[in-house]
């Protein structure tokens, strides 16, 4: 019995309780809302730093494996990421995260990897648009042309010759465009604030787990 | 027809690795008319009073990407305007990606904690920003370099938002300037600007028709148009003509390629 | 005003009115009320992939987003209800599923639906922690542990749910090399939202996201969530055409109403 109150119906208050807390305190204006409010936001950081934790122990146990089992395929790879986790992590903690050393590491190997990443996204994104993007139907015509439209409206050579591309263009981005992304937000907006309320009330339990 | 309906992909990533190379080996000029929503994005950091306090949420965390030559040209005007600026950061990665903007932008001949301040990575995203704007200091003590921003001169009387006169949104996705315009920007009815990537602009038009942000840079070619109005040829305008160049030739292959599959069609008689 | 700040009045009555829908259609729905979803082929497929994936001896790929988890997230909310039939839907034909995470929070989530989908679908030992993975905080350190698992583990088929930022090419494009079967889905409006279009063999978006786990589960809770969606859909949608016929009259009754 205590441990069906510990599981289940603890966590719903303390989650409903403070969830409610923080949605009320937008539009009320009482000073214990907004200061819980407030400082929940601080927790949230802590939370996250902490979930940052769990995070890391789950590399190890994931990468540990290949290299414990000696997988010849895996244990290479697993025991670089490893060994550059943790060397991130010394120089961390000996230099700071602030430090000339952390930032010639991030300067050099990490922003440089980030770079390279992006630049293979316009690659992909090449190569999808030109093998992929066949307007097989009436809707894929559609968007195909709504494509071009847009790509073209980006290239100032366009306007020159066809200065009633752009002036199409512009007002396709600004009224039907407009128009479906309002639509998208609410859509979006209201599914949030009903599911939110949902699980906050205890209507939704799915969050939580199996029922035993 | 067929080779052009299917198109190695390794053919299309050579035509762009050359079309890419070739206007930066040998650069050219282009001319980019400035657009309205460049335009109103310089004209409101022009109209900003000295010490006017901008809260500047960034997620810079590759240099040349988009929001990166956007987040200096932005730095540069905020300079010679003399406003104050307080950076925010959503990731972790973004926080070294700022500092490579204000170095480059030349904030380091100014005064840390005075004309400028690097709060970095503050975790929890959206949550946590809905709380930082109602106590700054109280939300985030330290800053990026863990210097306590109590006692910093800007947070002696920077302390809500309500003391910020300019908030700007820059990044790409969630959280990013959608989270600004929810949570800072329209319920505390602050002057926003924007700065986005190309894709993610799409999502803005929204904000912008209803004038929540008052100007906005889209993608590189705003970056482009706006390095124009501050007189400043920064790495946007660099890197135009190999996206121009980029641009032209995957609007050829995309009608190429669809040309060659109706083309094909018709032939069979409709089938696919 | 009162208790309120200026302005949001009218808010807290359409969220008290939301709130108060969703509580009563939730009550009409456990006396017994069902409504009709339509057809949602992307959902129907994923047992379609698996089974392709169980024939081939091949993995599964499930991707579960790289945003923080959040109770009114849909991304999320309707992406853990996709992972838990996929995982059931694999623990029975004990086909291999790896599930990749983006943010460490979410890590927790996802492990406790696959051990959990293991034990309920009567195969305990088919769950393997390291089939749960945490890759990275940042996209595209994600996108780039998501490329190399790829061809690494010679995944069948590719589930891309959740939101992902500008990686989401990186991972769509990386399946396609590999000749994966791929279905993806956001229940967020996002300028990658033509990716899964242009490279997913079934897609779904917005609203087929968000009923998604309605769909799979027929629970008469969340169909009733549904529901609730739609309705206030409607009345807003009444509200909206109301208001700007009487504006364009120039009766503004209903825009001094919405902005009390």
């Amino acid at each position: 019995m205590m441990s069906v109150v510990l599981r289940k119906y603890i966590p719903l208050v303390i989650v409903g309780v403070l969830g409610f807390f923080t949605i009320f305190s937008f539009p009320l204006d009482i000073k214990v809302f907004t200061d819980t409010s407030t400082q929940l936001g601080s927790w949230v950081m802590l939370l996250a730093s902490f979930a940052l934790g769990i995070g890391v122990i789950n590399l190890f146990i994931v990468h540990g494996h290949p290299i414990m089992k000696k997988d010849k395929e895996k244990w290479p790879y697993s025991a670089a990421l490893l060994l550059s986790l943790i060397i991130v992590f010394l120089i961390g903690i000996v230099d700071s995260v602030t430090g000339p050393s952390y930032k010639f590491l991030y300067d050099v190997i990490i922003g440089a990897g980030l770079l390279t990443l992006t630049a293979l996204r316009g690659f992909f994104m090449f190569s999808a648009f030109t093998r992929a993007y066949k307007a097989r139907n009436l809707e894929g015509g559609v968007m195909l042309l709504a494509t071009l439209f847009v790509m073209m409206y980006q290239v100032p050579i366009f306007d020159s010759f066809l200065p009633q591309m752009s002036e199409f263009t512009k007002w396709m981005l600004d009224v039907p465009f407009v128009g479906v992304t309002r639509g998208f937000a609410m859509i979006a907006g209201i599914a949030m604030t009903i599911m939110a309320f949902k699980m906050l009330s205890g209507m939704d339990k799915s969050w939580m787990g199996r029922e035993e | 027809m067929s080779f052009i309906e299917n198109i190695s992909r390794r053919f299309v990533f050579a035509v762009l690795i050359v079309i890419v190379v070739i206007p930066l080996l040998f650069p050219f000029p282009l001319p980019v008319p400035v657009g309205q929503h460049a335009r109103n994005y310089y004209n409101v950091i022009k109209s900003l009073e000295p010490r006017s306090v901008v809260l500047y949420g960034l997620e810079v965390s590759t240099r040349d990407a988009e929001n990166y030559p956007q987040e200096v040209a932005t730095l540069r005007q905020l300079k010679e305007q003399k406003a104050v600026v307080i950076f925010y950061n959503f990731f972790q990665t973004s926080s070294m990606g700022t500092i490579w903007g204000y170095e480059d932008a030349g904030y380091l001949e100014l005064k840390y904690g005075t004309d400028y301040v690097h709060l970095g990575f503050v975790p929890g995203e959206e949550a946590t920003l809905a709380s930082f704007v109602l106590d700054m200091v109280g939300v985030k003590p330290v800053d990026h370099f863990q210097n306590p921003t109590t006692t910093m001169p800007i947070f002696q009387y920077v302390h809500t938002i309500n003391d910020v006169d300019l908030v700007i949104g820059s990044g790409g996705g969630m959280p990013g300037p959608n989270s600004w315009a929810k949570l800072v920007i329209i319920p505390y009815n602050k002057l926003g600007l924007l700065a986005v990537t190309a894709g993610q602009s799409t999502t803005m038009y929204d904000y912008l028709r209803m004038g929540v942000y008052k100007g906005a840079l889209l993608g590189q070619r705003g970056c482009v148009e706006y390095e124009t109005l501050i007189g400043q040829a920064g790495r946007a305008t660099q890197l135009f003509a190999p996206l121009y160049l980029a641009h032209i030739v995957l609007i050829g292959l995309m009608v190429a390629t669809n040309v060659a599959f109706w083309y094909r069609l018709s032939k069979k008689g409709g089938k696919q | 005003m009162f208790i309120f700040v200026d302005g949001r009045l009218t808010l807290f009555v359409l969220m008290a009115c939301m709130y108060g829908a969703a509580f009563f259609i939730g009550q009409w729905a456990k006396r017994g009320k069902t409504w009709y979803l339509r057809k949602m082929p992307a959902i129907d497929a994923l047992v379609e992939g698996i089974g392709r994936a169980t024939e081939l001896g091949r993995p599964v790929h499930f991707s579960a987003g790289v945003d923080r988890a959040g109770p009114g997230d849909p991304d999320r909310a309707q992406a853990y209800p996709i992972l838990k039939f996929v995982a059931e839907n694999c623990a029975q034909r004990d086909c291999r599923l790896i599930t990749t995470v983006g943010k460490a929070d979410v890590y927790a989530i996802c492990d406790q639906i696959v051990k959990e989908a293991a034990v309920t679908s009567g195969n305990p030992d088919w769950y393997k922690a390291e089939d749960v993975q945490f890759l990275g905080e940042d996209q595209f350190v994600y996108a780039a542990g998501v490329m190399g698992l790829l061809p690494q583990e010679k995944v069948a088929t590719n589930y891309i749910f959740g939101y992902h930022r500008g990686s989401l090419i990186n991972l769509l494009e990386a399946g396609k090399m590999n000749d994966c079967f791929q279905i993806g889905g956001m229940a967020r409006q996002s300028g990658e939202m033509a990716f899964l279009a242009i490279c997913c063999d079934y897609w779904m978006v917005l609203e087929e996201m968000i009923a998604a786990g309605a769909y799979i589960s027929k629970d008469p809770g969340q169909l009733s969530t549904v529901a609730t969606q739609d309705y206030v859909k409607f009345a807003l949608l009444a509200l909206m055409i109301t208001g700007a016929l009487l504006i364009t009259a120039n009766i503004d009754f209903i825009k001094r109403l919405v902005l009390l």
